[in-house]
């Protein structure tokens, strides 16, 4: 039953990379490289010097020869399957957590599928932000390793918060406390994930681009999920359908 | 794919889940999944070449992940 899931998992998982894919293509792509030429990380536009002005708002503009066209074709192609692998990981393992904590995700049907598709969102993402913000290319942090062990120890932070945030709910309505109460109690551990910014320094990186960059990041992941999370929810209820008819009389088969 | 057998009349929790999971996955599930995930994050989070970073550096940045 797990390999359903799991399977399941991958299935809107392939879907949600699709769409995040072109995403990273089309919308993502251009705007790093507009960070990356404020940055100034272009050196041959830089050198280029008279079009600098209209290359920032036309980035297409990467005309320097055949050699660099086909680099730039080959790299879009190398994040489109960036962009699928990240919907696919986190399809599977959607999938598979889903399988292990149905019967302890409050709600039913797809109300349980959203919730924990929120938890994913928040364990994935959401708390390594709060402790690593997305940066924009060209904004100068604290070393690549440090910010990778702060993404790591926050994701597991998170993974926590949501699992005592589920645990608590459970207990308190089994213990016939009412939902609201519950649900208040249940927001405690989450909350406690507001001090993960306070762990680490602030990195600079104010301004409108920085804003803007990480708007769309957030607005890419939340998309993800929501995609994610609508096609396992489908998918599964077609599986329940299919387990319900196979497991009824054989010609009850029929009615589908 | 034997159907884990909790009664239909108890609802099925988070241990039944568990014990089900270790008899009902073959040794080759357990790889190709373990293989695909290791694979994929060590892709998309850990691999530092300068030829994948490149190769990658949109998606990553993209996704939120950390990006030199
Ligand atoms: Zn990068």
């Amino acid at each position: 039953m797990l390999a359903a899931y799991a399977l399941r998992g991958l299935k809107a998982g392939a879907v949600a990379g699709v769409g995040f894919a072109l995403f990273v293509a089309l919308v993502a792509s251009p705007l790093v490289a507009v960070a990356e030429e404020r940055a100034g990380h272009h050196d041959e536009h830089a050198a280029d010097g008279e079009h600098t002005g209209e290359a920032a708002h036309a980035h297409e503009a990467i005309s320097a020869g055949p050699l660099s066209v086909s680099t730039a074709a080959l790299s879009t192609v190398t994040n489109l399957l960036g962009g699928l692998g990240w919907g696919l990981l986190l399809g599977l393992g959607f999938g598979v957590a889903y399988y292990f904590l149905e019967p302890a995700v409050p709600g039913s049907g797809d109300a349980s599928v959203y919730l924990l598709g929120a938890a994913g969102l928040l364990t994935v993402s959401g708390a390594p932000w709060l402790a690593v913000p997305p940066q924009p290319p060209g904004v100068e942090g604290a070393p690549l390793e440090t910010r990778g062990l702060r993404y790591g120890l926050a994701l597991a932070a998170g993974a926590a918060a949501c699992l005592a945030s589920g645990a608590l709910y459970g207990r308190l309505t089994t213990a016939g406390r009412g939902r609201f109460v519950a649900a208040g109690a249940a927001a405690l551990p989450l909350a406690a994930l507001l001090a993960l910014p306070g762990l680490s320094p602030p990195v600079g990186g104010a301004g409108p681009l920085v804003a803007a960059y990480r708007g769309v990041v957030l607005a890419g992941q939340v998309g993800l999920w929501l995609v994610l999370t609508t096609a396992f929810a489908r998918l599964h209820r077609r599986g329940l359908d299919r387990d319900a008819t196979a497991a009824a009389a054989p010609t009850a088969a029929a009615a589908d | 794919m034997s159907q884990s057998s909790t009664p239909a009349s108890r609802a099925p929790t988070v241990a039944d889940r568990i014990a089900a999971a270790q008899t009902s996955l073959t040794a080759t599930q357990v790889a190709l999944g373990t293989a695909l995930v290791a694979g994929l994050l060590f892709l998309l989070a850990f691999a530092g070449e300068p030829a994948v970073h490149e190769s990658l550096h949109d998606a990553r940045h993209a996704a939120g992940i950390v990006c030199h």
